[in-house]
């Protein structure tokens, strides 16, 4: 939008493009990460069941049960809702880059490939320090 | 007289560009260009390209900001504004970019009622939508509501994109390059409904072009640029009388 000037057109509207387009999009990354942290989660254990049902019979129940019996709430919730930061920064990270672009095609290229770069480094070094304070705030 | 009325009857301008100085790195685009337009007055800005014309509307909207110098509209200097007041006489300005800038992933139809929804909260979504049929029907694009930017030429976006410009019935148009890509009956339909908008909405319209045959069609005054400035202002006889060599080279090459 930004190399096609449609995000000036939205500003030269008198509409703020930063509460129109990147806001938005930041909340939207804020609330599916952890949705989509489930949905992992959901297909690891389907696939992990699978696995395990190959090398030896056993039904998803008692896979299931077998596999939470020692886990509690904080193996599950803080970690899902961490997921929550990671939006937050590649939400961020994402509209930054983008209402930056510059120099067409080959710039638009650029900022999706610096999004990505820094947003990984960012979410990694997040991870880091959130373990840390959920290890601290949930032992 | 209030401000306001002097300003409707054209006694002073609405848009003062005061000594501006624009530069991107070591690159000097405007050098201490002053221009001024009033309601009901169309003026051309012309050069060469490359020679800042299309910074200088940039910055009377407000997407950049000078060095140096002032742009006041309504006599107000934008330069410090932040961006919700800017919003406010933003509301009273119409943009129509080069490309057009529309919406791509919204119908024609959305991409003219966008500002209409964001501004207009009190108007009921019948009376914005017989609003966007009805600027639609003055550019004539009144059959095209459901069709995508994707879908028309590039004249017809610039159609669509003059119609959403004139959205909020603005008293100022800016208008970059509006016939630049097109051929010369699209150009022409262009001109042709620039000086019926400017007739039926009395507006202070800045045009930006190389095309000397569409400023000449359209506008009152014509100003040319050089080196980031104002060479010569006036009408096009005027230009067509003077002696300086560069207007003499730009009027022969045109």
């Amino acid at each position: 939008m930004k190399v096609t000037e449609q995000i000036d057109a939205i500003e030269a509207s008198a509409v703020n493009p930063y509460r129109l387009l990147a806001a938005t999009r930041i909340l939207a990354c804020i609330l599916m990460l952890p949705l989509l942290t489930l949905a992992a989660d959901a297909c690891g254990l389907v696939m992990g069941w699978v696995a395990q049902a190959l090398v030896e019979p056993l039904s998803l129940h008692q896979f299931i049960n077998s596999g939470f019996k020692g886990a509690d709430f904080n193996d599950f919730l803080p970690p899902t809702f961490k997921t929550a930061v990671f939006g937050l920064i590649i939400g961020l990270i994402a509209c930054f880059q983008g209402m930056r672009t510059h120099g067409g095609a080959a710039g638009v290229g650029r900022a999706a490939t610096s999004s990505v770069v820094l947003s990984s480094l960012f979410v990694i070094l997040a991870d880091v320090v959130l373990v840390k304070l959920i290890i601290l705030f949930f032992p | 007289m209030t401000q306001e009325a002097a300003e409707e009857d054209g006694s002073v301008p609405v848009v003062t560009v005061e000594d501006v100085h624009k530069s991107f790195g070591s690159q000097k685009v405007l050098n201490g260009i002053s221009l001024s337009v009033r309601r009901g007055e169309t003026l051309a800005v012309l050069g060469r390209s490359g020679t800042g014309k299309s910074v200088l509307l940039r910055l009377i909207i407000g997407l950049q900001k000078p060095d140096s110098g002032s742009v006041r509209i309504h006599r107000q200097d934008i330069a410090g504004l932040a961006l919700d007041q800017l919003g406010e006489i933003r509301k009273k300005m119409g943009f129509l970019f080069q490309h057009a800038a529309l919406y791509d992933s919204l119908t024609v139809e959305q991409n003219v009622a966008f500002p209409l929804q964001h501004h207009n909260k009190e108007m009921s979504k019948s009376e914005q939508a017989d609003r966007v049929k009805k600027l639609l029907a003055e550019v004539g694009m009144e059959g095209d509501l459901e069709k995508m930017p994707s879908d028309i030429s590039g004249g017809m976006q610039k159609r669509v994109g003059l119609a959403r410009a004139l959205a909020l019935e603005p008293n100022i148009l800016l208008l970059d390059e509006p016939t630049a890509g097109l051929d010369p009956i699209s150009s022409g339909e262009i001109d042709d409904l620039v000086l019926k908008l400017q007739e039926e909405h009395h507006m202070a319209s800045i045009v930006v072009t190389h095309d000397l045959h569409s400023a000449k069609t359209i506008a009152d005054r014509l100003a040319l640029l050089n080196q980031g400035k104002v060479v010569i202002e006036g009408n096009f006889e005027q230009l067509q009388e003077s002696d300086i060599e560069f207007v003499r080279e730009f009027l022969k090459h045109s």
